[in-house]
């Protein structure tokens, strides 16, 4: 690895995803953090902000406003923020320079005032009637209606560019995501709009469509004539730690399933854009969603966790003990589903989707399980190959195949072809998907966001189950935390067609 | 090549199977325990393979592996006769490789080694002139002496039938003679094969075991002197009889290409003319002749190297599926492959002949021609680079490019398969392209050259690699040595990595012509310095036929701590 400095990274980078074009480095940015003082302002984007301004990858001239109800100061926050921060001493420079570059407004999210004194505020900021705006909405979803209403009437910049950064949820069902969307396209254009979906951010999520279009050696093999089905993976080892009640109003498969693990599909199925930019990435992917009909309900699996006797600590609560879980609430806490993309290249391999909380580890993966070699001379002793993307813990790529037993045996013995970051890039810090993300918004590429049709046919695909689930109010298969899920998910997987070798470990 | 890859080989040898005799070294836990760290996502099948076997059972896996248990018992008596014992292959490989196979028990336990050769010896004599090759620990000199024990030795001429009739009476009058099946090595200069074997046939066949007989390289000289021996050969023995030894075959990885191939669902599809760019076959040994050039001289690179050893790994990278894995059926797939290769033309090779390096130390300073005994003014090749092509549907057009030579910057044996550009690029040109590689020596390794995104903030494509370096996924296993899987596979009858007659004619035909207008023409080598890449005119015409060299990258050892 080549040492840049810091604003030789900047540059190479804003080269690389931005063709050098648009916002010179150094016109003025105001980053806006509409919720300031909530959980997600605190732990996640103030730190995230933090660590970009300190490795230089943020504009020189920024400023961060934060906005909220509260009565705060910029050292309330400060404080508020420090234990997420990781600052180390010889950083306490750059992070007074840091702080120095905020400022805080108390207002009301449904007063048109408040907007204007935010306004004012920006312009007042040096640079601040040229300033390109990013407004982030870390706010709950009932209030984004007067937000986004009110940011259109008051605070658009006029002379540099306004981009607006969405978190989930984005509706509970097709037709509440179509009015939140409708209601955004009446304020904003489809450039301007940057819906968060984190696992977009991730390391080896972006690296899909490298590993699938930079290598000539995947392109004949992945499709329905070698790929017997993939398996994408979220695994959560933890429950609602008392947080059940925010969750309960959801459920696994909006919390997870129908975003995270969807978008890796789309990654996984798409056809070769037409390049790399994001509108064409997007077409391809919402092409590869106009091709999946709702999953039928026979093709689903789903479970609640229940507590282990044996287990310690929280390990011995199941959900429903969860004080903030409403009583008998029939949410899944784990859900396995097929789909099935009905293309030239994908139809009748199943793509099974599993997501669920209090299991047996952590791990978010895709899968892809080659099918037998046909014509087999090895006398069935032969697995299935398969390339595993690890996208968390321990980022890896490994390729399952089969090599001769070494020594002097003449037989087929399962082995791997591996890539692991860890120890392949001992020197690279892999950036947090939230600073990837941020940083796209700078650079304008909306290529890891999603955009509002993608996010439709993501809807349209889940609802009529979502819909069905909560009409029919069965309570999900129970199984107990720390465990791989109900059994009954493994035998739906078998039954599409994975083939589960119980010898080699790849599931447990 | 051959006696400096012996001396390498033994030097290296480490090369025990059972991992019984392992779990009796004193520091086998801690090489357990870093094996098990490396291996995160060990398998069970590799748990199971670190159980120790006892002798017995590996063996009874094995011969149920290569044989089905039917035609071998292990009770029967065999005896191993080396013609030739006296000399240095006998020395430095055969008896060595006789006594580690011993010592691991995989010999079936009625075996007598019976040495044959003109000088006056007894065993005592060949053990002391052996010791220094056996690599014997302190706490084997029992098993040694058990071993020597079962050994006897004749001394005759080899163009006298009372010296066979000698010799076979011997074999008869040891515990089990008349029943036992005999294994003749013949470890004799190809002047003498003419009649030794057919004394053996006449007098030396057992009447009740089976008789197989081991052949060594040189198989001739082109393709007439090779169908002679042959001819003869066939004259006295069937082929099943037969088993000429390209050690190449004996190798991990060259064994390993069949199943890479044919157990792996993801290299069907790719492994074909729309797919793969080019193939490089490549073995580059890091010193000269030393002095030995003499009798490489006779040769010279092409017969020494390229027209067994990298013809025959051409073969396993270019066959088809053979209808199973019998010995038959995968030996005739690879003469179907070389009948599909025309005779390489003078146009599609490069010849080269090293210098002294003035700058080099040692070895590195004199040429080729400076070895005393190599011919003056010779113009005998020490490199060479050839392209062949398959004619078939598979590889038409698909560049096969053989490269060897001596006296290079690294010791090395690999395949390489390159393929093609990703069509209809997306990165900007920015992709390499993707290469599987299998190393054949030394640190047997597969990897698979690819694009991966630049890990961070970045979304541009950067070579890494899928990596299996067998050092770090294998740390207890032993490799065995090329011979002793080769000796091993003659007693248990498989015929698989031995080279059959047809298969050497064709390799004849195809290098014949070349050969014989080299040596008539004498064109003079391209000189390239001790310790090079070898010449430039080679990296050219590579590159010329459709290899692409990115020379921006270099494999990390990604397990390196």
């Amino acid at each position: 690895m080549e040492l840049l400095t810091r604003s030789e990274v900047f540059v190479q980078l804003r080269k690389e995803l931005y063709g050098d074009k648009e916002s010179s480095h150094s016109s003025t940015h105001i980053f806006i953090i509409l919720g300031a003082s909530g959980d997600l302002a605190k732990k996640k984007i103030y730190p995230t902000l933090w660590w970009l301004f300190r490795d230089g990858l943020l504009p020189e001239n920024i400023y961060i406003v934060g906005f909220a109800r509260s009565n705060l100061t910029v050292e309330n926050i400060k404080a508020a923020c420090m234990p997420h921060m990781k600052v180390t001493d010889d950083e306490l420079d750059s992070l007074s320079a840091f702080f120095k570059r905020n400022s805080y407004l108390s207002g009301r999210y449904d007063v048109g005032n408040s907007f204007e004194q935010l306004n004012s505020h920006l312009l007042s900021l040096p640079g601040g009637e040229n300033a390109s705006r990013l407004f982030y909405l870390a706010l709950p979803p009932t209030i984004y209606h007067h937000v986004g209403t009110n940011l259109r009437k008051h605070c658009m910049s006029y002379k540099g560019w306004n981009r607006v950064i969405f978190e989930k949820p984005f509706g509970r069902d097709l037709q509440s995501s179509q009015e939140l969307s409708v209601h955004l396209s009446s304020l904003f254009k489809e450039d301007q709009i940057y819906r968060i979906d984190h696992y977009l951010g991730k390391e080896m999520v972006q690296n899909l469509m490298i590993l699938r279009f930079g290598n000539r050696i995947f392109g004949p093999i992945w499709n329905r004539n070698s790929v017997a089905c993939v398996v994408l993976t979220f695994k959560e080892p933890f429950g609602t730690q008392g947080r059940g009640g925010y969750f309960d109003g959801f459920g696994i498969i909006r919390d997870v399933m129908q975003n995270h693990l969807l978008q890796m599909l789309c990654l996984i199925a798409m056809e070769k854009p037409a390049s790399t930019s994001p509108a064409d990435v997007r077409d391809e992917k919402v092409k590869v969603l106009k091709c999946i009909s709702s999953p039928d309900m026979r093709n689903v699996v789903l479970g609640q966790y229940v507590g282990d006797s044996e287990g310690e600590g929280e390990s011995k609560l199941g959900y429903l003990d969860d004080p903030t879980v409403p009583k008998r609430s029939c949410t899944p806490t784990f859900a396995t589903a097929v789909l099935y993309v009905h293309n030239e290249r994908w139809d009748g391999v199943p793509f099974i989707l599993r997501c669920g909380k209090a299991l047996n580890e952590r791990k978010a993966e895709v899968r892809l399980q080659f099918t037998d070699v046909p014509g087999d001379i090895f006398a069935e002793r032969c697995q299935r190959n398969e390339l595993v993307v690890r996208v968390q813990p321990d980022e890896a790529i490994y390729l399952k195949m089969m090599t001769k037993r070494p020594g002097v045996f003449f037989s087929p013995e399962e082995t791997e072809l591996d890539l692991t970051y860890k120890s392949r890039y001992k020197n690279v810090k892999l950036p947090d998907a939230y600073e990837r993300l941020i940083l796209d918004v700078f650079c304008g590429n909306q290529m890891h966001f999603v955009r509002s049709d993608e996010l439709r046919e993501a809807w349209r695909i889940f609802t009529p189950l979502l819909h069905q689930i909560e009409a029919v109010k069965r309570q999900p298969i129970p199984y107990k935390y720390g465990s791989r899920g109900p059994s009954e998910s493994d035998d739906l997987m078998q039954r599409v067609g994975f083939r589960y070798e119980g010898r080699y470990k790849c599931f447990t | 090549m051959d006696i400096s890859d012996f001396v390498s080989v033994s030097l290296l040898h480490v090369v025990r199977l059972i991992t019984e005799r392992q779990r009796l070294h004193k520091h086998r836990t801690g090489h357990q325990e870093l094996a098990s760290d490396s291996r995160k996502r060990s398998t069970a099948t590799d748990e199971k393979m670190s159980l120790p076997l006892s002798r017995s059972e590996v063996f009874g896996e094995l011969r149920k592996e290569l044989y089905d248990d039917e035609e071998f018992h292990q009770s029967d008596v065999h005896i191993f006769i080396i013609m030739g014992a006296s000399g240095d292959l006998a020395k430095k490989k055969i008896y060595p490789t006789l006594w580690w196979l011993f010592r691991d028990g995989l010999l079936p336990e009625q075996t007598y080694f019976v040495g044959f050769a003109r000088s006056d010896l007894t065993v005592d004599a060949i053990r002391i002139s052996c010791m220094p090759y056996l690599m014997v620990t302190e706490t084997e000199a029992e098993r040694l002496s058990v071993f020597f024990a079962r050994n006897s030795y004749i001394s005759g001429k080899y163009a006298d039938d009372a010296s066979f009739s000698k010799l076979n009476a011997h074999m008869l009058s040891l515990p089990g003679g008349p029943e036992a099946n005999r294994l003749f090595y013949l470890a004799l200069p190809p002047t003498v094969y003419h009649e030794v074997t057919k004394n053996i046939k006449h007098h030396c066949m057992s009447k009740q075991g089976w008789n197989r007989v081991i052949v060594e390289k040189p198989f001739g000289h082109d393709l007439q002197s090779s169908e002679e021996l042959s001819t003869h050969l066939s004259s006295l023995f069937s082929e099943d009889q037969i088993y000429r030894i390209d050690h190449y075959l004996g190798k991990e990885m060259v064994q390993n290409l069949m199943v890479l191939r044919f157990g792996n669902r993801i290299f069907g599809p790719i492994w074909n003319r729309d797919s793969v760019a080019c193939v490089v076959l490549t073995f580059k040994e890091p010193f000269g002749t030393q002095g030995r050039g003499g009798y490489f001289d006779d040769f010279g690179i092409i017969r020494d190297v390229m027209q067994n050893h990298l013809l025959q790994m051409l073969c396993l990278v270019a066959m088809e599926k053979p209808a199973t894995t019998s010995s038959d059926d995968v030996r005739d797939e690879k003469v179907k492959v070389l009948k599909c290769i025309a005779p390489v033309t003078m146009s599609d090779v490069v010849l080269g002949q090293y210098v002294g390096n003035p700058e080099g130390e040692g070895d590195a300073k004199l040429g080729y021609l400076e070895d005393p005994t190599v011919p003056k003014g010779s113009t005998q090749a020490t490199f060479a680079t050839a392209v062949l092509y398959v004619h078939n549907e598979r590889w038409d057009g698909v560049p096969f490019i053989l490269r060897c030579g001596k006296a290079l910057n690294e010791r090395k044996a690999e395949v390489r398969l390159q393929f093609t550009d990703v069509p209809g690029d997306i990165f900007e040109s920015k992709c390499q392209r993707n290469e599987l590689v299998v190393r054949v020596q030394p640190n047997e390794a597969i990897y698979a050259k690819m694009m991966s995104k630049k890990p961070g903030v970045y979304f541009s494509p950067e070579e890494t690699e899928l990596d299996l370096t067998y050092k770090s996924r294998y740390k207890d296993v032993k490799l065995p040595d090329a011979y002793e899987r080769l000796i091993l596979d003659v007693f248990c009858g498989s015929q698989m990595h031995f080279v059959r007659s047809d298969e050497l004619r064709e390799a004849w035909r195809i290098f014949t012509p070349l050969l014989h207008q080299i040596d008539k023409e004498k064109p003079k080598p391209i000189p390239y310095k001790y310790g090079s890449r070898g010449p430039s005119e080679a990296d050219d015409l590579v590159q010329k036929v459709g290899f692409r060299y990115e020379g921006t990258y270099k494999w990390v050892n990604p397990h390196k701590l």
